[in-house]
């Protein structure tokens, strides 16, 4: 079925002499536009996919500002606009490739800006005693902050210590610049910044983060939520629901479950206690999305959880956040396949469904510099920025920390279906969850879903239009009636303009039977090139043009546009179930083997020389009458 | 007296008294000024900092033991200084230098005039000038058959569309958006490919032309409208020149400082071995 996408790269092959002589540019001329025109550029079939990033730390953070980050909000910005910036103090300047439609900058709110105040000569902060510490240029600061940061949620330090690294004075005026600045870079229609913070709730290392984005900047706070007060994610949706009804819209995105050792998706309170219909109600309301993968590598599934997905091992970070290369104990309820599953379960028990989030790629870049460009990699901090750190840590760092380091992915992308490059159109768009998230590439990937779709539909010129009129779109979802036919997901993929060919589209399902039992299963719907599936069902690989001595590929393999129209063979309307799109990339070189050749090293023997760049889309949900 | 001998301040004014006696021994005469106030600024800010560690004003004691401690800081800091013992001291350095930077930076925002505006857009046109801009709508040509089917299938859509059919109608099912409204070139080139950005230069303006060839292939595209680039008024670009303006104080502002004052210095390094 992907065969007769292959002719499109070859229709290039015609003879275009048709183009006519150059023309000045004029002033201003319009053609005329009708009305009918005008108003499907309104339309839902309107909206277009702009890329950017919502998790994003400078300087301000406490583990930016100690891992030789100097930069601010302000450069956070024009890094995405797409100015060269000098993130670390090491001269290492980066510049983005593709700018970014939209940007977030996140900072941590615990010691919201306390820690740049100890370099302020005369303050409260500067005297405590572990300022010595944290401003130390020692390796081993990473290790001092992770235990001061923890000693700070336990409580362990002393009162005055407390008293400074809480002072809402610092708090509140870092805040007052965080938004003032976003502020100052908002340009409607042309780029997006939001006002937002990063809850760090870390109980025993496990990752709870959430990332809490606001709609607008008219109604905020004086201070964001930390994690002072409880780590307990049910304070964080209370403190939420207080801000609603003071006026505010705003959202939370979780992330990095594969470092929380079970606990993102655990299916009990913070404290183990049951869950009950109104903890679920609180969760859902507040959680539309759930960040997929990130520098702390990519959390869609684990190979564990899913040994029959050959695509499964993607930039695995197989660690919790401790600062010693802690592993997880368990994978379970850490990653969001299984989560979609799971979430189908709880929703059976007659509770509702805890983790019907959406999809999206972000960065967690702690240097105010995305880093998804593979090729453009510099790292999570700023001593990153030389790529002899990221491949060998800092001369006597430990050896665990230097493995964490170099098994860092390059982070990801928010894809999303917007009406307008605007705080409302994309902040809209992610709360309906009309989105992807992309490793990194600049994929456009867009999915409905519906019982009365067609080949047809996914061919017509107004494919869009159709996919709203006859079913949903991504994120949405779908209710059967007895005797339901199967659904059909309509599924389109553009590879990213400036970089490689797609392999292969595929649709990952999860579903749980009659009896409760849990299934997940991954079709490969839509290919590139004349291949078969074998005996097993799989698909061939695509091939390998990468050149791991100059890390070059070639596009001489792969498809630009993949897109199908697939109808599940082994629907029951009976049974709940859950449908996303996965698209991958040919493979091409990972961030540490464009290091490795520019620096004339060898290539690491623990790390893949090359990867499968993909894209997910959010998922559609199926639920039975 | 034992107890006496242990107690860390003994052994801190005897260190003191020890300095002070080796910088009578080396230094030719004092003329340094050996009055110290404490002003009522310096207790309010004791007073604060104590507040703020502690969550409280301090007691009558507390605030006498600070002043104690703050006039020895003093007394002792002179005389270091005095004695040069700072000049070699990386830690001090950097930490005057901080603090110089810091305040230089501080003094140093003002809002800026009209006319230091104006002056900045005039300065900078390449970072003003608003890029060419363009509007166009596309529609691709499905890619079936051989060349001969192809070229019939695009004359038929010509005729169709230049007949006033509605893009919506024509052509095949894309990602791509149908409608693109003033994009500069890089974002055509970022949604469409490079080859595709160049070609919408040579088209002339309000009706259906092509094929053009973009990354994902043949389209039929109509010019629906261009801007020039040019140099807006600062009226129309303030706030930008603004935020420029600002900001290049904030990032260049502490290297041209720092060269202004390396100018009145003769540097000399040596050659090294």
């Amino acid at each position: 079925m992907g065969s007769r996408f292959r002719a499109l790269t070859m229709a290039g092959g015609l003879a275009l002499a048709a183009c006519s002589p150059a023309k000045q540019d004029k002033a201003k001329t319009t053609a005329p536009k009708t009305a009918a025109e005008a108003a499907s550029a309104r339309a839902p079939s309107g909206r277009k996919a702009y890329f950017g990033a919502v998790h994003v730390h400078t300087s301000i953070s406490f583990d930016g500002f100690t891992l030789g980050t100097r930069t601010m909000p302000e450069d956070a910005y024009r890094w995405a606009r797409g100015e060269a910036i000098e993130p670390g103090m090491n001269g290492v300047k980066n510049q983005v490739q593709t700018p970014l439609d939209f940007y977030m900058v996140s900072e941590h709110s615990e010691m919201l800006g306390v820690f740049q105040e100890m370099q302020r000569p005369g303050t409260a902060a500067s005297k405590l005693p572990i300022a010595k510490r944290v401003l130390s240029s020692d390796p081993a600061v990473a290790a001092a902050v992770t235990e001061i940061f923890g000693d700070l949620n336990a409580g362990k330090l002393d009162p005055a210590t407390m008293n400074v690294l809480l002072d809402p004075a610092i708090g509140r005026s870092t805040w007052r610049t965080i938004v003032d600045v976003a502020d100052k870079y908002y340009e409607p229609g042309k780029f997006t910044t939001f006002a937002g913070f990063e809850w760090t709730s870390s109980p025993e290392n496990r990752n709870m983060h959430r990332v809490v984005m606001f709609r607008d900047t008219k109604v905020l706070p004086d201070l964001p939520l930390s994690t002072i007060e409880s780590q307990d994610p049910e304070t964080l949706w209370k403190w939420m629901d207080t801000q609603r009804a003071r006026g505010s819209v705003l959202m939370a995105m979780g992330h990095n479950g594969n470092s929380s050792d079970g606990r993102m998706f655990e299916q009990v309170k913070f404290d183990g206690s049951p869950i009950d219909t109104g903890w679920v109600a609180a969760r859902s309301r507040n959680e539309k999305l759930y960040e997929l993968t990130q520098i702390k590598g990519t959390s869609e599934t684990h190979p564990s959880l899913s040994p029959n997905d050959e695509f499964a091992d993607f930039e695995i970070w197989d660690y919790t956040i401790s600062a010693e290369a802690e592993r997880p104990k368990v994978r379970t309820a850490s990653y969001a396949r299984q989560a979609l599953v799971d979430g189908l379960a709880v929703e059976a028990r007659g509770l509702g469904n805890p983790f019907k989030v959406g999809f999206y790629g972000d960065n967690d870049t702690h240097t105010a510099a995305g880093s998804h460009e593979e090729f453009n990699y510099t790292g999570k901090f700023g001593v990153e920025m030389l790529p002899g750190v990221r491949l060998a840590g800092l001369p006597g760092m430990p050896a665990g920390q230097v493995k964490q380091i170099r098994e860092f992915g390059s982070g990801g992308l928010a894809g999303v279906w917007a009406d307008e490059n605007t705080r409302e159109g994309i902040y809209d768009a992610m709360y309906r969850r009309e989105t992807f998230a992309t490793s990194g590439s600049y994929i456009r990937l867009r999915m409905f879903g519906g019982f009365g779709l067609t080949r047809a539909d996914l061919d017509a010129a107004d494919f869009a239009a159709r996919g709203y009129q006859k079913g949903v779109p991504m994120g949405g979802d779908l209710k059967g009636a007895p005797g339901t036919p199967a659904p059909t997901f309509l599924v389109r993929a553009l590879k990213d303009a400036k970089s490689a060919n797609l392999d292969r589209i595929q649709i990952v399902k999860g579903w749980i039977d009659t009896v409760g039992q849990k299934h997940e299963k991954v079709f490969d719907v839509a290919w590139a090139g004349e291949r078969k599936p074998g005996p097993n069902g799989k698909l061939p690989p695509i091939g390998n043009t990468v050149d791991l001595k100059t890390a070059t590929y070639t596009n001489s393999i792969g498809a630009a546009e993949l897109a199908v129209a697939w109808t599940d063979p082994e629907f029951k309307p009976g049974e709940r179930a859950v449908y996303y799109a996965r698209v991958l990339e040919i493979p091409t070189p990972r961030w540490s083997t464009y290091d490795s050749v520019r620096l004339g090293k060898a290539l690491p023997k623990d790390l893949p020389h090359t990867i499968q760049e993909r894209a997910w889309s959010s998922p559609i949900w199926y639920t039975p009458s | 007296m034992r107890r006496l001998l242990a107690e860390p301040l003994v052994h801190f004014l005897g260190i003191g008294l020890l300095l002070f006696l080796l910088y009578a021994l080396v230094a030719p005469a004092d003329t340094r000024d050996h009055r110290i106030v404490v002003s009522r600024a310096i207790l309010a800010d004791l007073e604060a900092q104590h507040e703020r560690l502690a969550g409280r004003p301090p007691t009558g004691d507390e605030l006498r033991q600070l002043v104690d401690t703050w006039v020895a800081d003093e007394i002792l800091y002179r005389e270091g200084v005095g004695m040069g013992l700072d000049r070699d001291d990386v830690v001090v350095k950097r930490r005057v230098r901080q603090k110089y930077e810091l305040i230089a930076e501080e003094e140093a925002s003002a809002a800026p005039t009209e006319a230091e505006l104006e002056a900045y857009l005039k300065a900078n046109p390449d970072r003003f000038t608003a890029p060419p801009l363009v509007s166009f709508t596309q529609v691709v040509v499905p890619p079936e058959g051989g060349d001969a089917a192809i070229a019939a299938r695009i004359t038929a859509m010509k005729a169709a569309l230049a007949g006033g059919a509605r893009p919506e109608t024509v052509g095949r099912g894309t990602l791509l958006p149908l409608r693109s409204k003033d994009m500069t070139l890089d974002r055509v080139a970022a949604e469409f490919g490079g080859g595709f950005a160049g070609a919408l230069a040579g088209l002339p303006d309000g009706r259906w032309e092509g094929p053009v060839l973009s990354t994902f292939g043949l389209h039929l595209v109509r010019i629906d409208a261009r801007t020039a680039a040019g140099m807006p008024p600062l009226a129309d670009v303030r706030a930008a020149v603004e935020r420029e303006w600002e900001n290049e104080r904030r990032v260049r502002g502490r290297e041209a400082r720092l060269s202004s004052l390396r100018e009145r210095y003769d540097v000399k390094v040596e050659e090294a071995r």
